[in-house]
C-alpha cells in the first residue's frame, strides 16, 4: 500500500512536472524559434529586397533593345541629305542547327523503318547553310564551318548591316529549308548620305556608336532618339516565355533637321572649288563659304579636298592620294633612320635589339600611316577649323572701323611712297614704286598697305583692338558645328604699334575662314553680326518644330551708314581695281581680294571676299585657295598661266559663283551704263530696208554691221529680229541673199585678246558676251574661258557668254607688305 | 463528431473505447486542414509549370497537383483513422514499431535497386511498387511512441531506482572486486539518473548511426530533438540538457570553425555567392525567390523563379516560392498557422489525460516545429542547408500520409481529455 501511494504521489508529481516542462517546450518551439525565421523574411523581403530583386530580375529577363529611327537631314529645300534605313545583321545558331539536324536524323531513321521515302530527311543541315550563306554572302565557308562547330552557342553574328536584296535571298533560303530559328536576321540601322559627298564636312557620318563626325555629332542626342526596350522573361534554362511577361517601351525617333544649306548653292560651291582646285593645282585644298548677309545663315560650305560620306575612310582625292605617296616615303624614310641609330646606339650600349626594334616600317606601312592621317585631313572642316592670315581681305574691316570712329571720311587722301617705316621696320607697299596720291576708295582699291597702316594708326591700339572683339575676331564665332576654332591674335599686352601696322593690312595673325566672313559680313550688312549656323530648324518626329536657330544679331558693330560707305568702296574695288576679275555683268557685286604668304616663300593662301547686291548684300562668298602650285616654286605664276593672287585667282571664282547664286536666288540682272559691253539689245527686223534704214535703225540700238551680198534691200539678218545680242555687237545684213541657217562649230577662244575674240566670233556669225572684266580691256586680258566647249555646233547667231581675265591681275596691286621681322634696322 | 460504428452499440464498448469516442480537438484539426489546402494550392502553382513543360509528366500542368491532392485525401481519411485508435494500444506498439524501423533502416541500407533507391548520393527511400516512402519517418514515430510509452511510467521506474540505491553499496563476503565496482557504478548512475538514459541513448544512438549510414542527417536532428523534447518533457534532470545541449553546441561549433572551412555547405552557407553557380546556385535562386517577393508577393501564381530556376522548387524549397508569390505577410501569416498549429500541439499535450499521451503529443508537436524550422530555415539560408520538406506543402505523397497519421496521433490523444465537468 505504501508503495502504491508511492508511486501515485509519484505519477501526480511527475504530471506536474510535465506540465511545466512542457509549457517550456510550448514557449520554445510555439513561439521562439519563429522570431528568426520572420527577421530572416524581413531582411531578405524588406531590407535586403530591391539589390536581390534586381539581381533576380537580371536572370530572369533578357531585354531586347529596339533601335530607335535615327532622325533625317534635310536642305533648305527639304531635299534628304542623310537618312537612315533598316538593314539586317545575319545571325547563325549553331546549337538550332545541330537539333534540328538531330531531328532530321530520327524522321529519316523513322522513314527507313517504315519503307517511305527518306529523301525529304535525306540532307546536311550545315551544309546547306553553310554553302549558301558562302554564296549568298561571299563568304569562306571554312569560316562559316568553323562558326556552325561552337553548338553550344546560339548567337554566331556572320555579316552586318545587309541590304534588302541579300535580305530577301536569306529569307528564301529559310522558307525553302524550313530554317527558322537557326538563320535569322536582325534588324539594324544603316546611315545613306544621298548626295554622296555633297557638303561632306558639315554633315559629317556616324559609326556604330552614333554621330561621329560634323552635324552628325553635333545634334547626336536630337538624332539619335531613344532606343525601345523590350523586357521578356525567360525560364532557367533562357527560353523565352512570351505569354508570361513583357514590357514593352516605345522607341522614340530621333528629330530631323534642316539646314539652312541649299544643295544647289553648296554644288555650285563644290564644283567650283573643285574645278580650280584642280586648274590650281592647290596643294592644301581650298575653302569656298556663301552666307546669307541678313541671318548668318551658311548657304553652302564647301571645302576640298572631299569625300564620300558613304564610304568616309576612303581618300578619293586625287592631291590627297599623291600627298599620301609623298608622306608614306617620307614616313618609311624616317623609320629607316631611327631604326639605322637605334642599331648604332645599341652596338655601343652592347645591348640587343628586339626584332621589331631593329624592323623598320615597309613602304605599304608606313603608307598605311599616311593613308590614315589622309583620312582624317580630309574630314576636317577647314572653314572652321584651320587658321590662316586673312591677309587683304581683313582691310575691309579696317577701312569699316576707320570710318566708323571718325578718323578718315570718303574724303581723307593718303600718299603712297612704296613703303612706310612703323617703329624699326619699314614695310613696302606692294606697289614697290608706290600708288602716290590717292583717295580713300583708291587706296581700298589698290589695296595699299601704307594707306591702310595709317588709318589702324589714326584708329590707335585700343580702339582697334575692340574693334577685334566688336567684329568677333578674337572668339568662336559660335557656328553650331563641332570643334570650331578660335584665332590666334597678340595678346593685348602684345600689341604694339608694329602689330598694330602689320593687322592693319590683315597680317601676322591667324583667324579661321568663318571668323573673316561673318566679320566682313558685318561690315556691308548694315553693320551687324550674326552667328552663322547651318542649322535652320529642328522639328521632332511629328513634324512639330522643337528648335528654331535664332537670327537676331549678336550686335550692331558699326552704323548702316557706315556700312553703306564700306559697300559702295567695297564695289568699286570690284568694278574699278584689284577685284576686276569678280566683275559680273547685271550684277552689282562688291569685295576685297587677299593674298597671304605662308611661312615659306612661294607658297600664299590666295582669297577673296565677294558680296552681292552690293546696294543691299544679301549674299557674301569667301573664296580661298590655300598654296596654289607656283610653277618654279617661287615666282607667283602658275604652269597653266594663272596669276597666284586673290585677285587673279579667287575673285574670278566668286564673281561666277556669286552671279549663279544670285540667279538661283532670283535677282534680275540690271545694267549699268558701266556694263555696256555687257547688255543685250533686240534685234530689230531690218528686212526690206535700204542699207541707209538699217545703219540707222542698228545705231539706234549701239549695234554695228557688215555686209554680205550685193543687192538693195536686207533680205536676210543674223541674227533673226526679236534675239538679244549683246550691245556693240557687229551684225550681219544679207542684201540680196539669204540668211544662212546651218550650224557652225564653235571655235577654241582661249588664251585670245577680246579684239580676237570678236574677230574669230563674227567671222562665224556668232556673238559674244564678255564676262569677268568691267570692260576695261588692257592688253593682259584674255579669254579665260567661255559657255560652249569648242567644237559643239551652233547656229549662227547665237550668243556666246565669254570669260576674260587679267592674266596679271593683282599682281602688282595685292602681294602684301614686306613681313616686319625680316627688316630690322 | 462521434460516428457510432454500425455493427456496435456503444453499450459494448470498453471505458478506454468510449473515451476514444469524445470529440477531436476542432481547432487543431482545422489548422491541419487549412495548411493542407493551402499547402496543396500553393504546390499547384509551384509545379504547373514544370509539369506543363516535362514529357514525363504528360505536359500536363496539374499532374503533381493532382498526385498530391490523391495523396492529401488518403492522408485524411488515415488520419481519421488513426484519430479513432485508442491510443492506449500504443504502448506495447512502441518497442514493436521501434524494431520494424530499425529493420527498415538496415533494409534500406543492404537492399539493392530497385527495392531502395539512392537519390544525390543519399540512399534513403524503399521502393514498395505503387510509391516509396523513407523509413525514417517510421523511425521518428518509432522513436516517438517508444519514448513516450517508455518515460511514462518513469515515475514507477524512479521509485524503484531510489529503492534500489538507497545506500551506498557495501562490500558482500566473496564479493569480486569487478562486482563491487560495478554495484559503485550502477550506485552512482541510479543517484544521478544517469543509468535510466542509458537505454534511450542506446535507441537513439543506434537509430542515428543507420540514418546517418543513408546519410541523413536532417532526419538525424528531427529524431534527437523529438527525443531530447520528450526526455525534458519526461522530467530529465534539467542538467543532461544542459550538459547535452553544450556537447552538442561545442560540436556545432567545432563542425562551423574547424572543419567547415573544408566543408562545402558551411562556406556556401556563409556565403552563396562564393559557387554561385554549382554549391551556392540552389540557395541563392532561393534568396531570389523569397527577396523578388517583397512584402506583399508578386501575387499567386506570378512567381518567376519558379520557371526552372530554382531546383526543387516543388519540394524543399516550395517555401520560397510561397514568400515569392505571397510576399512577407503571406509568408507570415503561413509561419503564424503553423505556430499555431504547435501551440495547439503542447496545449493538447498539457491537457492529455495521461503522460504518455502527453509526451506522444509532445514528441509528434516537436517533430512539426522543428522540420518547419529547418526548412524556412534553409529556404531562407538562415541554417546551412539540409535536405527537409515543409510539411503539408513539399510535394511527396507518402510523407504527406505519415505526416497526416502523426496529426491523427495528436487527435486521437485529444479524443481521449477528459471533458470538464458541466456545472
Amino acid at each position: 500500500m505504501n508503495q502504491e501511494r508511492k508511486i501515485r504521489e509519484a505519477g501526480k508529481e511527475a504530471n506536474r512536472l510535465v506540465l511545466s516542462r512542457t509549457i517550456k517546450l510550448m514557449v520554445v518551439f510555439g513561439v521562439l524559434i519563429f522570431i528568426p525565421l520572420i527577421m530572416q523574411l524581413y531582411r531578405l523581403q524588406v531590407a535586403d529586397h530591391d539589390k536581390l530583386e534586381e539581381l533576380a530580375v537580371n536572370q530572369q529577363t533578357s531585354t531586347l533593345s529596339i533601335s530607335a529611327s535615327r532622325g533625317t537631314i534635310y536642305d533648305a529645300n527639304k531635299n534628304v541629305l542623310a537618312i537612315s534605313s533598316t538593314v539586317y545583321d545575319v545571325i547563325l545558331s549553331p546549337k538550332a542547327i545541330a537539333e534540328k539536324q538531330q531531328e532530321l536524323n530520327e524522321e529519316l531513321e523513322k522513314a527507313r523503318d517504315k519503307g517511305k521515302d527518306t529523301s525529304p530527311y535525306d540532307w546536311n543541315v550545315q551544309d546547306v547553310v553553310v554553302t549558301n550563306l558562302a554564296r549568298i554572302l561571299e563568304l569562306d565557308a571554312a569560316s562559316l564551318r568553323e562558326k556552325c562547330a561552337d553548338t553550344n552557342s546560339q548567337y554566331k553574328r556572320v555579316a552586318q548591316k545587309v541590304e534588302n536584296d541579300v535580305e530577301t535571298e536569306i529569307r528564301e533560303l529559310i522558307d525553302s529549308y524550313h530554317l527558322a530559328g537557326c538563320i535569322y536576321l536582325q534588324p539594324n540601322t544603316k546611315r545613306y548620305y544621298p548626295y554622296a559627298g555633297l557638303a561632306a564636312q558639315i554633315i559629317g557620318f556616324t559609326n556604330d556608336s552614333g554621330g561621329a563626325y560634323g552635324l552628325e555629332s553635333k545634334f547626336e542626342s536630337q538624332l539619335a532618339g531613344t532606343p525601345g526596350l523590350v523586357v521578356t522573361a525567360k525560364n532557367g534554362v533562357g527560353t523565352d516565355l512570351m505569354n508570361f511577361f513583357q514590357d514593352y517601351y516605345d522607341a522614340e525617333n530621333g528629330d530631323n533637321i534642316y539646314l539652312t544649306i541649299d544643295s544647289t548653292i553648296q554644288a555650285y560651291c563644290e564644283s567650283y572649288l573643285e574645278q580650280y582646285c584642280t586648274r590650281y593645282q592647290t596643294q592644301n585644298g581650298g575653302v569656298i563659304i556663301a552666307m546669307e548677309c541678313d541671318t548668318g545663315a551658311i548657304l553652302g560650305m564647301a571645302m576640298s579636298p572631299n569625300f564620300d560620306l558613304n564610304n568616309y575612310s576612303t581618300v578619293t582625292d586625287p592631291t590627297l592620294l599623291a600627298k599620301v605617296d609623298e608622306e608614306a616615303k617620307k614616313i618609311e624614310a624616317a623609320s629607316k633612320e631611327t631604326v639605322e641609330n637605334a642599331i648604332r646606339q645599341a652596338e655601343e650600349e652592347g645591348r640587343e635589339l628586339t626584332e621589331e626594334e631593329k624592323t623598320p616600317l615597309t613602304y605599304e606601312e608606313a603608307y598605311q600611316q599616311a593613308y590614315s592621317n589622309a583620312v582624317y585631313s580630309q574630314w576636317t572642316n577647314k572653314a572652321i577649323t584651320d587658321t590662316y592670315e586673312p591677309g587683304s581681305t581683313f582691310k575691309a574691316i579696317v577701312l569699316a572701323a576707320g570710318l566708323e570712329e571718325g578718323v578718315i571720311d570718303e574724303n581723307s587722301t593718303f600718299d603712297c611712297g612704296g613703303s612706310v617705316q612703323v617703329d624699326t621696320w619699314t614695310i613696302r607697299c606692294s606697289a614697290r614704286s608706290g600708288h602716290g596720291h590717292q583717295t580713300l576708295a583708291e587706296a581700298v582699291g589698290h589695296s595699299c598697305n601704307p594707306a591702310l597702316i595709317a588709318i589702324g594708326q589714326k584708329i590707335g591700339r585700343e580702339k582697334f583692338y575692340d574693334y577685334l572683339y566688336r567684329f568677333g575676331i578674337m572668339e568662336p564665332t559660335g557656328i553650331d558645328l563641332p570643334y570650331e576654332n578660335s584665332s590666334n591674335v597678340w595678346p593685348y599686352d602684345e600689341f604694339h604699334i608694329a602689330q598694330l601696322a602689320t593687322a592693319s593690312f590683315g597680317q601676322r595673325f591667324n583667324i579661321t575662314p568663318i571668323q573673316l566672313i561673318t566679320a566682313f559680313n558685318a561690315v556691308v550688312n548694315g553693320g551687324y553680326l550674326y552667328t552663322p549656323h547651318v542649322v535652320d530648324h529642328i522639328t521632332d518626329p511629328e513634324g512639330n518644330t522643337v528648335y528654331t536657330t535664332d537670327t537676331t544679331p549678336v550686335r550692331q558693330v558699326i552704323s548702316e551708314s557706315t556700312s553703306k560707305q564700306c559697300a559702295e568702296i567695297l564695289e568699286g574695288v570690284v568694278s574699278k581695281y584689284t577685284g576686276k576679275n569678280a566683275y559680273q555683268p547685271g550684277y552689282r557685286i562688291g569685295g576685297k581680294t587677299g593674298t597671304s604668304q605662308t611661312l615659306k616663300q612661294g607658297e600664299w593662301i590666295v582669297s577673296f571676299v565677294g558680296f552681292a547686291p552690293a546696294d543691299d548684300p544679301d549674299v557674301i562668298v569667301l573664296v580661298i585657295f590655300d598654296r596654289p602650285k607656283s610653277i618654279d616654286g617661287v615666282s607667283s605664276a602658275t604652269a597653266n598661266g594663272d596669276v597666284i593672287s586673290g585677285g587673279g585667282m579667287a575673285a574670278p571664282v566668286a564673281g561666277e559663283l556669286l552671279a549663279k547664286i544670285l540667279d538661283y536666288r532670283g535677282y534680275e540682272k540690271a545694267y549699268s551704263s558701266d556694263d555696256l559691253t555687257g547688255a543685250f539689245t533686240a534685234m530689230p527686223d531690218l528686212t526690206g530696208m535700204t542699207e541707209t534704214q538699217a545703219d540707222q535703225a542698228l545705231k539706234n540700238k549701239q549695234l554695228s554691221y557688215r555686209v554680205v551680198g550685193s543687192g538693195d534691200t536686207v533680205t536676210g539678218q543674223i541674227p533673226r529680229s526679236g534675239n538679244y545680242v549683246p550691245q556693240n555687237s557687229k551684225v550681219i545684213l544679207y542684201m540680196g541673199e539669204e540668211a544662212p541657217t546651218d550650224t557652225v562649230d564653235m571655235p577654241d577662244l582661249r588664251g585670245q585678246s577680246p579684239k580676237q575674240a570678236i574677230q574669230t566670233l563674227n567671222d562665224l556669225g556668232l556673238f559674244m558676251r564678255a564676262t569677268g572684266t568691267n570692260g576695261y580691256y588692257t592688253s593682259t586680258t584674255v579669254c579665260s574661258g567661255q559657255s560652249v566647249d569648242p567644237g559643239t555646233k551652233v547656229r549662227r547667231g547665237y550668243v556666246v557668254d565669254v570669260q576674260f581675265s587679267e592674266s596679271d591681275a593683282g599682281q602688282t596691286a595685292d602681294n602684301g607688305g614686306e613681313l616686319p621681322d625680316t627688316q630690322d634696322n | 463528431m462521434p460516428m457510432a460504428l454500425p455493427w456496435r452499440t456503444k453499450r459494448d464498448l470498453t471505458r478506454e473505447q468510449q473515451w476514444a469516442r469524445g470529440p477531436m480537438d476542432m481547432p487543431f484539426l482545422m489548422l491541419t486542414l487549412l495548411l493542407l489546402g493551402i499547402g496543396l494550392v500553393m504546390l499547384l502553382s509551384a509545379s504547373a509549370y514544370a509539369a506543363s513543360i516535362s514529357e514525363k509528366t504528360h505536359f500536363d500542368p496539374m499532374y503533381y497537383f493532382k498526385r498530391q491532392a490523391i495523396y492529401a485525401v488518403i492522408g485524411i481519411v488515415v488520419m481519421y483513422v488513426v484519430s479513432r485508435i485508442d491510443y492506449q494500444h500504443m504502448r506495447w506498439m512502441g518497442f514493436l514499431a521501434l524494431g520494424i524501423a530499425i529493420v527498415l533502416l538496415i533494409a534500406v541500407k543492404v537492399l539493392p535497386r530497385p527495392f531502395a533507391i539512392s537519390l544525390n548520393g543519399a540512399k534513403r527511400w524503399l521502393n514498395l511498387g505503387f510509391t516509396t516512402f523513407q523509413p525514417s519517418e517510421i523511425a521518428k514515430i518509432a522513436v516517438v511512441i517508444y519514448f513516450s510509452a517508455s518515460l511514462s511510467k518513469r515515475p514507477v521506474a524512479q521509485i524503484r531506482m531510489q529503492q534500489m540505491s538507497k545506500q551506498f553499496p557495501k562490500r558482500k563476503k566473496r564479493q569480486s572486486n569487478l562486482s563491487y565496482w560495478a554495484d559503485i557504478l550502477s550506485w552512482i548512475s541510479n543517484r544521478t539518473g544517469f543509468g535510466e538514459l542509458i537505454p534511450y541513448g542506446v535507441v537513439l544512438v543506434l537509430i542515428a548511426g543507420l540514418l546517418m549510414l543513408e546519410p541523413h542527417m536532417s532526419a538525424t536532428l528531427l529524431i534527437f530533438a523529438a527525443a531530447a523534447a520528450i526526455l525534458f518533457a519526461a522530467g530529465i534532470h534539467w542538467g543532461w540538457f544542459v550538459l547535452g545541449g553544450s556537447a552538442a553546441a561545442l560540436g556545432g561549433l567545432f563542425f562551423i570553425f574547424v572543419i567547415g572551412y573544408n566543408s562545402s555547405r558551411i562556406t556556401v552557407w556563409r556565403d552563396p555567392w562564393s559557387d554561385p553557380l554549382d554549391k551556392g546556385f540552389q540557395v541563392i535562386q532561393s534568396i531570389y525567390a523569397v527577396a523578388s517577393g517583397g512584402v506583399s508577393g508578386l501575387g499567386f501564381g506570378l512567381s518567376r523563379q519558379k520557371y526552372l530556376y530554382l531546383p526543387e522548387n516543388m519540394n524543399d524549397y516550395i517555401f520560397a516560392i510561397v514568400s515569392e508569390e505571397l510576399g512577407l505577410i503571406g509568408a507570415t501569416l503561413i509561419i503564424l498557422l503553423f505556430a499555431l498549429l504547435i501551440l495547439r500541439g503542447y496545449w493538447l499535450a498539457i491537457h492529455a489525460r495521461d503522460r504518455f499521451g502527453s509526451l506522444m503529443v509532445v514528441g509528434v508537436t516537436t517533430l512539426l516545429a522543428v522540420q518547419v524550422f529547418m526548412n524556412i530555415g534553409v529556404v531562407t539560408n538562415l541554417i546551412p542547408s539540409t535536405g527537409i520538406s515543409l510539411p503539408f506543402f513539399s510535394y511527396g505523397g507518402t510523407a504527406l500520409v505519415i505526416q497526416l497519421a502523426e496529426m491523427g496521433l495528436v487527435l486521437a490523444v485529444s479524443r481521449q481529455i477528459p471533458a470538464p465537468k458541466q456545472g
